[in-house]
This record gives structure tokens, sequence and C-alpha cells, in this order.
């Protein structure tokens, strides 16, 4: 049987990348910028947050709760509750922050979140200012 | 039959073996190393997508369709949001059926870097995995900039497409690809030349070419028959029509065979999305108006719709009934044909260790296969 | 299209649905017969998917055979409706052997039953004694609230529609409110001032 020298020899060219450069990030010094735009974790803007409940409806895992914010942020807001979500539920789908009408439910870029308590994922929303203006 | 298994060990391959694709198993009867029998179970992951779909009103059933299938996602989305468009009448705008082809394509290959991980990594070859899984991660940070997501895209929506793209994308796509087309001559040096994988894959899992139309195979499994049949050419859906691509055929049928039509494949896919940068419209809807999620409503009617997947036809029957909720959604992927009436048969009087290569290169994903 | 002046011959209707899409709608007892003669005449040699739909209000299934021919260049929708109760059907397994798989995935989600199948058991779901799945009066949402606790920390979710109506209660009585407190202190008023008038005048 002829011996295939090509399928013999061709493979030890991967011997060449023992000189190149790393791909992987040296993880906690460098980090990976993740672009805008990410799905990540949820942001409101309580200033502009009506509580109107669009975001509890459309959220298929039933992961958002209306609760009561511990002042009153909003004076338009109609029912006095802003949105809490159960991140043991949610899978970023972003449709919530699809329908919100003023615009004030966003995905911000920030992804990160450890802890071995459950009830410790039910996060509330960042009250971040600035956003939701340009919707409005 | 009961003679021939007398002297067998019964032995279960997977769940949680490294060269199943998924959660799955095979059962199989062996004398010595040589299979005498084999059966599939699949359940391991029973998610009920069919069923959940029903209690969701349109809008809300899109963002759980991508989760079908885990290592490519848009094919589903694709299927999914195309058939809602049948039933209710959209029309899609220029601009985002270039998107969606883009994505599609991109994901195609994407999910090869993925197979060619698993394939390789079946039989040994250790170093070829890291790569192209490195590799596929390049893409997926790409979709990373386009959707918001890395695996799950929910990007495919009905009407078009929920983002428009980012400044510059074209571009980084455009370098990417000029990476991949030096990745592919790399790979072909080191995997697709390697003798260890000739002599592994010839002649292995040798697929019959006479049982392959009528038993529906589709996808590589048909295409390294020698059958040029692809969706894309023959029922042609977004822009495939205005786009220049082969469809690559082998005619040996067996694992080899079927390596080679996956890496053509991806060259095609290449030359598709160099195409498709060239000729995107810059102007153009994304997005068609369509009703509140609670007054979307679907006509009783129904409809079937394919798409070609990177791993053969991925079907959808969807039918209406005049409410807002679908009543019913049926997912035909090609895993569940090749895993039960393909795969029961090629084992059988083959080896062990070459369980592991068949199943990967039948392309079969066991979450697709139970929906 | 030829095949329709072929089925026109059986008085059976082709309806084009989409540009690649065509049905056909046939009573149960012809089914078998219209198969095979689709499979033997007709060309179209590949079962592509058997679907099974719950018409659960008028009381039967839709059942719908996707055939394609060898070109696979469009499909045929072959549906028939068979009763729900006792629903059977002929199995196909001798003529495509994929059907196997799918009358077997049917026959657990549904409830379909096939004379003649070899391998009728379980599928995904081992061990499962309840209704078929897939048959719509099965309710999901119920058989997972009794299987499963919701999280008891998320009692304190509120109705956000029963809160706007508080909150407009509130927003009533407090405009009330204020509107008695006005006019109790415009009478106070009224009360004090005609002295204060009668001083200023002083
Ligand atoms: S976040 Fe948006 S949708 Fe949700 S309650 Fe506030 S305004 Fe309504
Ligand atoms: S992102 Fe999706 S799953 Fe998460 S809270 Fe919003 S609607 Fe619900």
């Amino acid at each position: 049987m002829a011996i295939d020298v090509k399928g013999v020899l061709s493979p030890l060219s991967a011997i060449g990348t023992l000189f190149e450069h790393p791909r992987t990030l040296t993880y906690p010094e460098v980090k990976k910028d993740i672009p805008i735009g990410y799905r990540g974790f949820h942001i409101n803007n309580l200033e502009t947050c009506v509580g109107c409940a669009s975001c509890e409806e459309i959220c298929m895992n039933d992961a958002i709760d209306m609760i009561h914010p511990d002042r009153e942020y909003n004076v338009k807001n109609t029912s006095g509750c802003i949105p809490r979500i159960d991140y043991g539920r949610c899978c970023w789908c972003s449709l919530c922050t699809d329908v919100c009408p003023p615009g004030s439910l966003k995905l911000d870029n920030i992804c990160t979140h450890a802890d071995c308590d459950p009830d410790n994922f039910l996060y509330m929303p960042k009250n971040h200012k600035n956003i939701g203006e340009e919707a409005s | 039959m009961k003679n021939d298994l007398k002297n067998t060990i019964k032995i279960f391959h997977g769940p949680q073996h490294p060269g199943i694709t998924g959660n799955m198993s095979v059962e199989l009867d062996l004398l010595g190393e040589t299979i005498k029998r084999a059966q599939t179970h699949v359940g391991y992951l029973h998610r009920g997508f069919e069923k959940l779909v029903e209690r969701r009103t349109v809008v809300q059933a899109f963002t759980i369709v991508c989760r079908i299938c885990v290592p490519e996602p848009d094919p589903n989305e694709e299927n999914f949001a195309r058939a809602v468009e049948n039933l209710a009448g959209l029309e899609i705008s220029e601009k985002a059926k270039y998107i969606r082809t883009m994505v599609l394509e991109m994901q195609r290959l994407a999910t090869m870097f993925l197979w060619m991980g698993g394939q390789a990594g079946s039989i040994g070859l250790g170093l070829i995995p890291q790569w192209s899984v490195c590799d596929r991660d390049y893409m997926l940070d790409l979709f990373e900039e386009l959707t918001g997501g890395r695996v799950y895209h929910m990007y495919a929506f009905p009407g078009g497409v929920r983002r428009d793209l980012p400044e510059g994308f074209l571009d980084k796509l455009s370098d990417l690809l000029d990476y991949y087309e030096k990745r592919i001559i790399v790979y072909n040096n080191t995997f697709f030349d390697n003798v260890i994988f000739k002599k592994r894959a010839i002649g292995v899992g040798v697929v019959n070419r006479d049982e392959v139309l009528k038993n529906g195979y589709v996808g590589q499994t048909m295409r390294a028959c020698g059958i040029q049949k692809d969706v894309r050419k023959d029922m042609p859906y977004l822009m495939y029509d205005k786009l220049d691509f082969d469809i690559p055929i082998q005619q040996d049928g067996d694992v080899y065979a079927r390596a080679i039509v996956r890496r053509d494949e991806m060259l095609q896919s290449i030359r598709i999305l160099r195409q498709i940068i060239k000729q995107m419209p810059k102007e153009g809807d994304i997005l068609q108006k369509i009703p509140k999620h609670r007054k979307f409503k679907l006509p009783a009617d129904d409809t079937y719709v394919q798409t070609e997947s990177a791993r053969g036809a991925m079907s959808y029957y969807m039918a209406g009934d005049g409410s807002e909720k679908i009543r019913r959604m049926q997912v035909r992927g090609p895993s569940l044909v090749h895993a039960y009436t393909l795969l029961e048969k090629l084992l059988v009087d083959s080896e062990l260790a070459d369980v592991a290569m068949t199943m990967n290169s039948l392309g079969i994903c066991p979450p697709e296969i139970e929906r | 299209m030829d095949l329709a002046s072929k089925l026109e011959k059986l008085s059976l209707e082709l309806v084009q649905k989409q540009d690649y899409l065509y049905s056909v709608t046939i009573d149960f007892e012809r089914l078998e017969s219209l198969l095979l003669s689709f499979l033997n005449e007709f060309g179209y040699i590949t079962l592509d998917s058997i679907n099974c739909r719950d018409d659960l209000e008028d009381g039967f299934f839709t059942i719908t055979y996707c055939l394609q021919t060898e070109e696979r260049d469009h499909v045929v929708m072959i549906q028939t409706k068979i009763q729900r109760e006792n629903a059977s059907l002929p199995t196909m397994h001798t003529i495509w052997p994929q059907a196997e798989i799918m009358e077997r995935e049917m026959h657990e989600m549904f409830g379909v039953d096939f004379p003649g199948h070899p391998t009728l058991i379980d599928f995904a779901l081992e061990y499962w004694d309840n209704m078929p799945p897939l048959r719509r009066d099965f309710d999901t949402l119920e058989y997972v609230n009794s299987m499963n606790p919701f999280r008891e920390q998320r009692n304190d979710a509120l109705d956000a529609k029963e809160e706007m109506k508080k909150k407009r209660e509130a927003k009533k009585a407090a405009k009330l409110k204020a509107q008695q407190e006005a006019e109790a202190k415009a009478a106070l008023e009224a009360q004090n001032n005609p002295s204060d008038e009668v001083k200023n005048e002083e």
C-alpha cells in the first residue's frame, strides 16, 4: 500500500502555530469589550417609567413583577409600581424593552452576577437617568 | 436475530459521552468490538416547545423557537418568521431579506466550525476542536454586535429583522472572511488531508444511495451520495435566487465524503457572503409595522416552510386559527430521521469507536429531535 | 400543472398555497390509496413529515402528510381528518421506513393508534401516565403548578391594574379632600374676613 506522503507530512505544519501569539485573553487583566447593544442586564429610568405594566404583560416567562419602589420617583406613574425581574426566569429576549411606551426600560451591556442564593436573582433594574429621552 | 444477540453485552453510548452532540443515547449490543444492534433513545432534553408555542401569542412565541436547536438557532428563527409572514401575508423589504440571508450564511459558517470540532474530536485529533471553536467565536463576536446575543440571536422577527446593521459591520465581516479563507487552508493541511482522518473515515458509515431520496435524508448525507439537491436552489427563499453559488457534491457517501462536502460548502458560504456584502442596500426599512402582540391574529390556515440549515432541510408546519395564538407548530429537522431510521441501520456491524464519528457526520442534534 | 389534471380524474382539487406549496384534502377512507398512488404513479417518493393538528372545538385531528418528488422543488400536503376519540391511522412504515419514528412520536404526543405498527414504545417521555401532552385539552400550566411550587419570595408582586385603580381612587379622594379643605378654608376665611374688611375700612 502506497504511503500517503502528503497526508503524513502536511499535518505537521501545525507545529508552526507553536510560535504564534495565543488568541486567548488573560482574563482579569485584559477584558473583552462588550459592544453597545449587547443584551445584558436591565436598566430602568425610574423618572420616566409610567408603571403601565406592559413589560409584565408581554414577558412570556413571567419574569417581571410589579412592586412599589422605596420612594416615589415619577409623579406621573399611574400605578405607583415599577418592574422587578426574576433572573432565574428571564431569557434576555428584550421584548419588554421593545414594548415599553416611554422607552425607559433598556438592556445594558453589563452581564455579570454571581450569587449562591437564588433569592438574590430577583433583580431590581438599576435606576439610570438619561435613557428613553430620545424616545419621548 | 435472537441468536445473534446471544453472547453480546449491552452498553449505553451517551447521554454523557463526549462524542455525542447533546443529550441522547444509543443503546448498543456489542459482540467484541462489533455492534450487532443499535437503538436510539431520546428524552433527556424534552422541553416541549411545540406545546409551549400554543400557549403564547405570536410575538411571545418568537423568542423560544431559536432554542430548538443549540448549534444553529437561525434557521429556526427564519422558518418561524417566514411561516408567520406567509400566514399573515406580510411582505418584507429587500434590505431585511438581505440581512436575513447574511445571518443565515454566517450561522452556517459558525455551525460548520463547531461541527469540525466535533468531527475531529470524535477521532481524537484534539488540536482541531481548539482551533475551530476559537474561529467560531470570532463569528459569534460579530453576532454579538449585530444582534445583541452570542448564541441565541432572536433577530429575524416576523416582518423583518429587529436591528439595523451597526456601523462598519460589513467591513468587519469582510475582514473575517479573509481570515476564514486562510484558515480553511490550514484546516485542509491539518485535518481534511490528514492521513489519520482519512484512514478512519473513508469507507465508514456508507449511506446507500438508493434509500436516500425515499427515506427523506437531507443535507450533506444526501449530497455526499451524489444527489445535487439544496433547498436554497430548488425552492429559493429570501435572496438566494439572486446569488450565485454552487452545490458541492461527492459520490462515496461515507464520513469522509460528507466532511469534504461540508468543507466545500464553507467556501460557498464565504462566496455568498461576499456577494451579499457587495449588494447590501444602503437604505431601506428593516421591520414592517406589525400589530400589537394581543392584536396580531393569524388566519385559520396552514403553511409549510423549508430552510436549508447547515445540516439539511429544516421544515416547519404552522397553522393558525383566527386567534392571536398559534394553533400548531411542528418542527421537522434533519435529525429525527437521521438519528432513527439511518443511524440505527448504519451502526450495525460497525465498530464501537466509530459511533461518535458517524453520528457527528450525520449532523444529529438531539434538541431538535425532541423539541 | 400536470398533477392537477391527474387529481381531477380522482375528483380531487389541488390548491396552491404558496409558491412551492400545494395541498389536497381527502377523506379518511381514500387516504391510503391516494398516498400509494402519489408514491407509485405521480412520483412523489419522499415522505417529508407527518403532522397532526388538534382541532379540539370540532372534535377531530387534522393529519398532514408532506410529500416531495425526486426534484424536491415543491411540497404537496395531503390532509385528512380523523375523529379525536379512539383516533387511528393506517401505518406507513412498510412503505416509508421513516414513518415508523414519526408515527411513534404521534402516538405518544396525540394518542393516535397505528394498528400493525411494530414499535409503539415510548419516544421521549418515559413512564408518562397522563393524557398525551400535545392534545389541546392538556393544560401545561396546571401540570407545572402541580409539580413545582412558585418561588415564594415573589409573593409580594402586585397587580398593576389594581394598583392603578387604587392610585386613581386615592388621587380622586385627595382631590376631593383638597376641594373640601379649600371650601372649608374659604368658609373660614369668609367668617374671618368681614371683620378684617371692617378693620381695613377703619
Ligand atoms: S418599564 Fe416601561 S413598560 Fe414597564 S411599567 Fe415602566 S413604563 Fe411600563
Ligand atoms: S428580557 Fe424577555 S424574559 Fe427577560 S424580563 Fe424582558 S420580556 Fe421577560
